[in-house]
């Protein structure tokens, strides 16, 4: 299953609930997706979708105690991580699988040197020490272009902008050199230029390091910019999936539809948008069919009564959708 | 020319910078907003679009008058608000109400709903109870609440349903202009597309006029019919929507266009601009664009450049015109 | 949470089910009985105290004087803590005593709150000079010895329940005013206070109904945690001498006059002391709750 077709991580069924006092929150739902060697994913939802509970469950970073994986699996080279003991997700964090968040002001600690936050990813996982380890902390910066690296190494965050704080950031991800590095809403706080700049860099640092990128974001132009596969994330559950190219060309469940009619787009002018009625459903109790029947203008009886079905349209293209299945009813 | 309109002439506004434990003194200053102007119609709408540091947000409270400018001008409808003190500028405050990016900040947690939308009504002493109470339920209705829930609380509602009890707070007044920073930014995808039809329905319905804060160029370019570019304090260009869109024409403008990611994977956009944005506490000298501009000149080290208009109604400044 | 069985949701909801109960039990935030026991014991006395007592507080009977308690040898049932030298029953001193501690302590938390406050929200909301001034009154104040202060407004004013009023109340203020001034900066930053500008509010205004509402949640559990400071205070002042004086209740002022007989009635230092402990505790288990209750949700919020 692996090292054959060169998938890296394959996950089966992902459930992850959080138990409050109001209820149980089924914030991740049974998810199921792969990504293999040198692919940038696009992990796409709205706020309460569940996509960075997704990745905070691949990390083994849920919040406790209200959080909790309780089922499916997460493959990673044939290991289930779900099984691993804490030491040795320890292990496999910052080292083999890599995370960047979205505040990069807030990410880094302000009050100890970049030398010494670079320096930690290699310390802790016995990479280097003495005199080499500055080196490398020096080659990390270099990489990711922060000009002058041996002078900005003893610098300080505070005296990084948000965009050279982004780029420390994606050093230290993948100064290990990852096999997966998850990229949670990455430019979001950064200037538009700066974005673009980003954007390129984490381009360029895939290709030298054929690490896979799994990127969550809710802003579809960062996705059709970078990556290479979509994944459409609603209420839980993955929705949709499908080649980028295929994805905005032939767009096909009536939520992705609306994500993309919804947003205006530079030098496409729409006297109005088309904005999609109503909210997401509560995940407390999501209702038994398709999540997003309330809300769409394609509803049929049985998309009332029960979860539609994965559908396969073309290669690697599926969506789960009751307006797709031809033979059901 | 209509004589009703918004017109900035020179506006500045400078922040000193001080120094010293004890005995502090000006040792410099940041400009903010260094010497800007433009005009709006009426029943327009005016985008302004800016990175970090660019003044925008300063440009935004020096026409709310929560700031004092350093100099300069602001004209609403023929009077001078930066000269207006006491009762005038108290009444004068019914004609311009704000929008803010953070819906879960601007309304007050402790408040019901109807006394916030009620607020600026009550401080202005207009109206009776009465009267305020069913102001408050047309506002709700106007844009799209329920106004059985006008006794209940901003943490009973989503993002959106906030920020539309923000715009209904800032028409209480029946103000010309509102000014909205940022207005959709904290908003899901699918809610920032509700709230701009809304906006702009209400805009039609009420003939506002808006002046609309946002980094965003494509959500700019849906909604307005001018716009005005900012970088590091200075206004660099201002056009009509469509002249600015279609013929970009300083070097910032055309980068930032350039930039702007794209829902479109054949579209895949190079980055153009190196370098960072720089401090406003440290401007580069002669045009603040010069060291990061691809077509920098030697001239545009030295002085900085004057706004000329390049065709009608539409301003740029930059040594290359 | 297997690796290679597929559960299916019906397997699951058990499994559910008993991790919400696990959780539940750890994460509720759990019921201070022992302190609304406490607290609410005492508000009872302060309440229906003057009903509840076997005596009046200064009825003396010098035949049963100095009385153990009930359950030991000599007592009486008629005194069921004992009497002190003057007949007096404890029991009945400690339970209108505790309408003294409490007039006391509302007494003492009204003067400095309200100069807390005012000077925090002052000093936090126009900032600049305000907020200089002020912080250097509250540095110079708390720089200042407690106990001299206190002496000398008792040389002024005599020794009375009045007098612990205004010592406390004066020496106090300066915990609320720093407190309240870094809560109230922090609560001007919300855009909704801008807009309350924009609107044309004035200052006094947007200090009033707009910030006060929002530290209402930070002075009840100043409030409350304090009181069991100012119990014990008040009682300390009285037990130098420097408070009410004979012959009230005072719990502070049992102790002080027990204290010289406590080789032989030791009841007439410890049951005082004991009362004093318990409502402490009481409203310390109280407001600890309420911090934990109230400043969470209004985070989320």
């Amino acid at each position: 299953m692996n090292a054959v077709n060169d998938t890296i991580i394959k996950i089966n069924d992902l459930k992850t609930y959080f138990f409050t006092k109001r209820g149980v929150v089924k914030a991740v739902d049974g998810i199921s997706f792969s990504i293999k060697k040198g692919e940038i994913v696009g992990l796409v939802g709205e706020s309460g979708s569940g996509k960075s509970i997704t990745s905070l469950s691949i990390m083994g970073l849920v919040p406790q105690p209200a959080g909790k994986t309780i089922a499916g699996e997460i493959l990673f080279n044939n290991e289930d991580l779900l099984q691993k003991s804490k030491e040795e997700m320890r292990q496999i964090r910052g080292d083999r699988i890599s995370m960047i968040l979205q505040d990069p002001m807030v990410a880094l600690n302000q009050i100890l040197s970049v030398e010494y936050q670079i320096g930690e990813m290699f310390r802790h996982h016995k990479k280097a020490d003495g005199r080499s380890l500055r080196e490398k902390c020096i080659d990390v910066l270099r990489k990711v272009k922060v000009p002058s690296p041996e002078m900005r190494i003893k610098d300080y965050p505070f005296q990084f902008s948000g965009g050279m704080c982004q780029r420390t950031i994606i050093g230290m991800g993948i100064a290990n050199k990852p096999e997966l590095l998850i990229a949670d809403e990455p430019t979001t706080a950064l200037d538009v230029t700066i974005q673009a700049q980003i954007l390129q860099l984490m381009k360029q640092v895939q290709e030298e390091t054929e690490a896979a990128i799994l990127m969550i974001t809710h802003d579809l132009a960062t996705v059709a910019q970078i990556c290479t596969r979509v994944l459409v994330m609603y209420a839980g559950r993955i929705i949709e999936k499908a080649p980028v190219k295929a994805f905005y060309k032939n767009p096909s469940h009536p939520y992705s539809v609306g994500l993309i009619n919804s947003v205006p787009v530079l030098g496409r002018k729409a006297d109005r948008l088309y904005a999609i009625e109503g909210q997401p459903p509560n995940l407390m109790d999501p209702p038994p069919g398709c999540r997003f029947a309330a809300r769409c203008d394609k509803v049929k009886d049985v998309c009332l009564k029960s979860y539609p079905p994965e559908i396969t349209l073309e290669e690697n293209h599926t969506v789960s959708c009751w307006h797709y299945a031809t033979d059901t009813e | 020319m209509n004589q009703e309109n918004i017109t900035v002439r020179h506006l500045t506004k400078y922040y000193p910078v001080t120094a010293g434990v004890i005995f502090s003194k000006t040792v410099g200053q940041v400009k903010a907003v260094d010497d800007i102007s433009f005009s709006i119609p009426k029943g327009g709408t005016f985008g302004l679009v800016g990175e970090s540091g660019s003044g925008k947000s300063t440009t935004a409270n020096l026409m709310l008058g929560l700031e004092q400018p350093t100099a300069g001008e602001i004209i609403f409808s023929g009077k001078d608000i930066s000269q207006l003190k006491g009762k005038a500028f108290f009444e004068f405050r019914r004609n311009i109400q704000a929008v803010f990016q953070d819906p879960f900040r601007s309304l007050n947690p402790r408040k019901k709903v109807k006394q916030i939308i009620a607020e600026p009504m009550i401080v202005q002493k207009i109206g009776t109870r009465a009267e305020r109470l069913k102001r408050v339920a047309e506002l709700m209705d106007l844009v799209g609440l329920n106004a059985d829930r006008a006794d209940q609380y901003p943490h009973e509602f989503s993002g959106g349903q906030r920020q539309r009890i923000a715009i209904a707070r800032a028409l209480s007044l029946s103000p010309e202009t509102i000014i909205l920073d940022e207005p959709v930014s904290a908003l899901d995808v699918s809610i920032q597309a509700q709230i701009l039809n809304l906006l702009i329905d209400i805009q039609k319905n009420l003939n506002l006029t808006y002046m609309i804060i946002s980094h965003d160029l494509a959500v700019v370019e849906h909604v307005s019919s001018h716009v005005g570019v900012m970088y590091l304090g200075k206004l660099v260009e201002f056009a009509t929507r469509d002249k600015l869109y279609s013929n970009p024409s300083h070097p910032y403008t055309q980068a930032l266009m350039a930039s702007v990611p794209v829902a479109d994977p054949e579209m895949i956009r190079e980055s153009v601009l190196e370098g960072e944005v720089p401090s406003p506490m440290n401007p580069p000298p002669g045009c603040t664009f010069n060291p990061r501009c691809p077509e920098c000149k030697p001239e545009c080290r030295e002085k900085p450049p004057f706004g000329k208009e390049i065709s009608p109604d539409h301003w740029v400044s930059c040594h290359l015109y | 949470m297997s690796g290679s069985e597929k559960l299916s949701i019906s397997q699951t909801l058990p499994d559910i089910e008993q991790e919400q109960k696990n959780v539940q039990a750890l994460t509720r935030g759990r019921l201070p009985i022992l302190g609304l026991l406490f607290v609410g014991i005492f508000l009872f006395l302060v309440a229906f105290g003057y009903w509840v007592a076997p005596y009046e507080f200064d009825e003396w009977d010098l035949i049963d004087a100095t009385l153990p308690p009930a359950w030991m040898e000599g007592g009486s049932s008629k005194h069921l803590l004992g009497t002190d030298i003057l007949g007096r029953d404890v029991l009945s001193r400690i339970i209108h005593g505790s309408r003294f501690s409490l007039a006391i302590a509302v007494g003492c938390i009204a003067v400095y709150s309200t100069i807390g406050v005012t000077l925090g929200l002052l000093a936090g909301f126009l900032g600049g000079r305000t907020d200089m001034i002020v912080m250097r009154l509250c540095d110079l104040w708390m720089g200042m010895p407690a106990i001299i202060l206190a002496i000398l407004i008792v040389s002024i004013l005599g020794p009375s329940a009045t007098t612990i009023i205004v010592i406390v109340g004066v020496t106090g203020w300066p915990a609320y005013t720093r407190i309240v001034r870094g809560e109230c900066m922090s609560i001007s930053q919300n855009d909704y206070i801008k807009l309350a500008r924009v609107a044309g509010c004035r200052n006094l205004r947007i200090m009033f109904s707009h910030i006060l509402p929002n530290l209402a949640n930070t002075i009840i559990i100043m409030v409350t945690l304090n009181i069991g400071q100012i119990i014990i205070l008040t009682a300390t002042l009285s037990f130098l001498g420097l408070g009410t004086q004979p012959p009230s209740p005072d719990w502070g002022l049992m102790m002080n006059e027990g204290r010289q007989y406590i080789n032989y009635a030791w009841w007439l230092v410890v049951f005082p002391g004991v009362a004093i402990m318990m409502a402490v505790l009481g409203f310390n288990l109280v407001g600890d709750w309420l911090r934990e209750v109230l400043d969470p949700k209004q985070r989320q919020r």
